[in-house]
């Protein structure tokens, strides 16, 4: 069933646990998706980048995750990832997204807060809940890392914007790390006391399972996965039989693939047995 | 993906189906009732925004449950409202449509409101990086101001002439994309001939695009020196209210994705036709397949 970001991240919150966030292109990957959730009975938010909502690929892929929800006994939240603008935004919410993230992180921290007050005000009238991102997780690539979200930032910025989720930098980044990333977890604990609201960890991908689960005890109740979910889609591509030419048959590896992958997470999280 | 602003009214209708107009004086049973939001602009923007085109709204509406409610459908629709102004102690453009079953005919009475002429929109860059400006004559010294903008960042304007509105003439210099009502180019320019209207709209303000729309007649345009006409699609009519602004989002949306003039108004002009066959507006648009399955249907004929 389709439910709203709030929702799925206020029952989280309860029951301290976190909530997979995958990032998902085509069918295949929203398939793969779903039979992990629906076999391990976990909530599961499926989210799709900016790109894909501007650039009219949400047109055809939000109608897929939409269906998937529908026919699912577990809750599915479809949510806009890293929303650059508020168009961007105003596109998902007609695609029929339950849930926003707008990134306005890399901003002045006064313009941040000022762009994120605008679209919580413009999304609560629609109770659509709003991720927002202080202090920016960059990617593996960046030559050095971002400093950690601050304490007095968070709070701030969680008090004045209304966020219903904080996407907070305590150490991971998006792409695949060269080495394994070690988590702020004192930080994410600190914050959480500060600022009650779910917080979110963006780079998933590639971060020890024991530092995620001690994220989500301190008080993580969103991961995201991208980078892991493509390399397990595309490995399941390239060694699929290329005699296999319906391509219906063809997918059946790559979509096990990412099954595999999203079940392995979603235990990591927590997030099973919960429905 | 291509990006529109518009800015103009943005109209709180109500649409009352009768099976046929009332006499005056008299009780009479209404069919469906819908609330919605309506206006040349407005509409314009969700036709456009359900066809792939990234739209911006540009305006203002009162800051109470009427305004909201104006705001919180386009963003459903998928049109960007950020910039929108919310004023205090105002109330909406609003409109009563009464929908005629037997003759397909809509009557409006409307009540312009008093969001002022020009509300102190605070910010105009979504002009800079749009495609087209598309405005309807509405907030008419605000609308002066952004498509002297739009002219400076190199964004073509386009205008949906409905009606004539005083001061209309300074904003038509403007003017890239005119695409006038049968009305308003016979009482602009004075003449009695549709054909001699386009003339005198060509020869006034030479716009890179002239369409003039006669309703289910279909209409005229200027191309390459020639007035040509488009065709008119004969619909079971449910509800005419909005078909004139889903044909400005239609044509603009054709025109984007590459279409000329004479493509892109047989696109809206079956866009539109689609539209008359439901009640209501915003929720009963088609796509851009089903608008070119319904005109193969029509060409087999």
């Amino acid at each position: 069933m389709l439910i709203g970001l709030r929702q799925i991240l206020k029952d989280a919150d309860e029951e301290g646990y976190a909530v997979p966030a995958f990032n998902v292109y085509n069918m295949e990957t929203v398939m793969g998706v779903m039979q992990a959730a629906e076999e391990l009975k976990s909530p599961v938010i499926m989210q799709f980048y900016d790109r894909l909502a501007t650039g009219g690929f949400a047109d055809f892929l939000c109608p897929v995750i939409l269906k998937a929800a529908d026919k699912a006994d577990v809750p599915v939240c479809m949510h806009l990832d890293h929303g650059a603008s508020y168009g961007a935004a105003a596109i998902a919410v007609k695609n029929g997204a339950t849930g926003v993230m707008l990134d306005f992180s890399l901003l002045p921290m006064g313009e941040n807060i000022r762009k994120m007050q605008r679209a919580t005000e413009l999304l609560d009238a629609l109770e659509i809940g709003v991720e927002g991102e202080i202090g920016h997780v960059g990617t593996t690539s960046d030559k050095e890392m971002m400093p950690y979200t601050t304490v007095e930032e968070a709070r701030e910025f969680a008090d004045k914007t209304k966020v219903s989720a904080l996407a907070i930098a305590v150490g991971t980044a998006h792409g695949r790390y060269k080495k394994a990333p070690v988590l702020a977890i004192d930080r994410i604990k600190e914050i959480k006391e500060a600022v009650k609201i779910p917080l979110v960890l963006h780079g998933g991908s590639g971060v020890p399972d024991g530092q995620i689960k001690a994220a989500i005890e301190a008080g993580i109740r969103k991961v995201n996965f991208g980078t892991d979910l493509c390399y397990a889609f595309l490995d399941g591509v390239f060694s699929a039989d290329r005699k296999k030419v319906a391509i219906d048959i063809f997918m059946g590896d790559p979509i096990n693939g990412v099954k595999k992958f999203a079940m392995e997470k979603i235990r990591v999280l927590g997030a099973n047995d919960r429905i | 993906m291509k990006s529109v602003v518009g800015l103009g009214a943005c109209v709180l209708d109500t649409l009352i189906e009768c099976e046929k107009y009332p006499d005056e004086d008299i009780k009479s049973k209404a069919g469906k009732i819908v609330k919605t939001g309506g206006g040349p602009v407005s509409n314009a923007l969700v036709t456009m925004s359900g066809l792939g085109i990234r739209s911006v709204f540009l305006g203002a509406l009162p800051d109470n449950e009427d305004g909201r409610f104006l705001r919180d459908e386009l963003i459903r629709y998928g049109v960007d409202v950020s910039d929108v102004k919310l004023i205090e102690g105002k109330h909406a453009f609003t409109s009563y449509i009464l929908l005629s079953k037997a003759s397909g005919s809509r009557t409006c009475v409307f009540e312009r409101g008093d969001i002022p002429d020009d509300p102190g929109i605070p910010d105009f860059s979504a002009i800079d990086c749009a495609d087209m400006l598309h405005l309807d004559g509405n907030f008419l010294n605000c609308a002066l101001k952004a498509a002297e903008l739009a002219k400076k960042k190199g964004v073509k304007v386009s205008l949906d002439a409905g009606s004539v509105y005083d001061g209309m003439e300074k904003l038509l210099p403007y003017i890239d994309i005119l695409i006038a009502s049968e009305k308003f180019a016979l009482e602009f320019t004075g003449e009695t001939s549709v054909k001699a209207a386009v003339t005198a709209l060509h020869d006034r303000y030479n716009p890179e695009i002239l369409a003039v729309t006669q309703g289910k007649k279909g209409g005229k345009y200027f191309e390459d020196g020639i007035i040509k006409d488009y065709a008119g699609y004969a619909v079971d009519c449910h509800d005419s209210n909005g078909a004139g602004d889903a044909f400005h989002g239609a044509f603009l949306a054709a025109f984007l994705s590459g279409c000329k003039i004479g493509e892109a108004c047989r696109f809206a002009s079956a866009f539109a036709a689609i539209k008359c066959t439901k009640i209501g507006m915003r929720g009963s648009l088609p796509t851009f397949e089903e608008t070119l399955e319904f005109m193969e249907r029509r060409m087999k004929r």
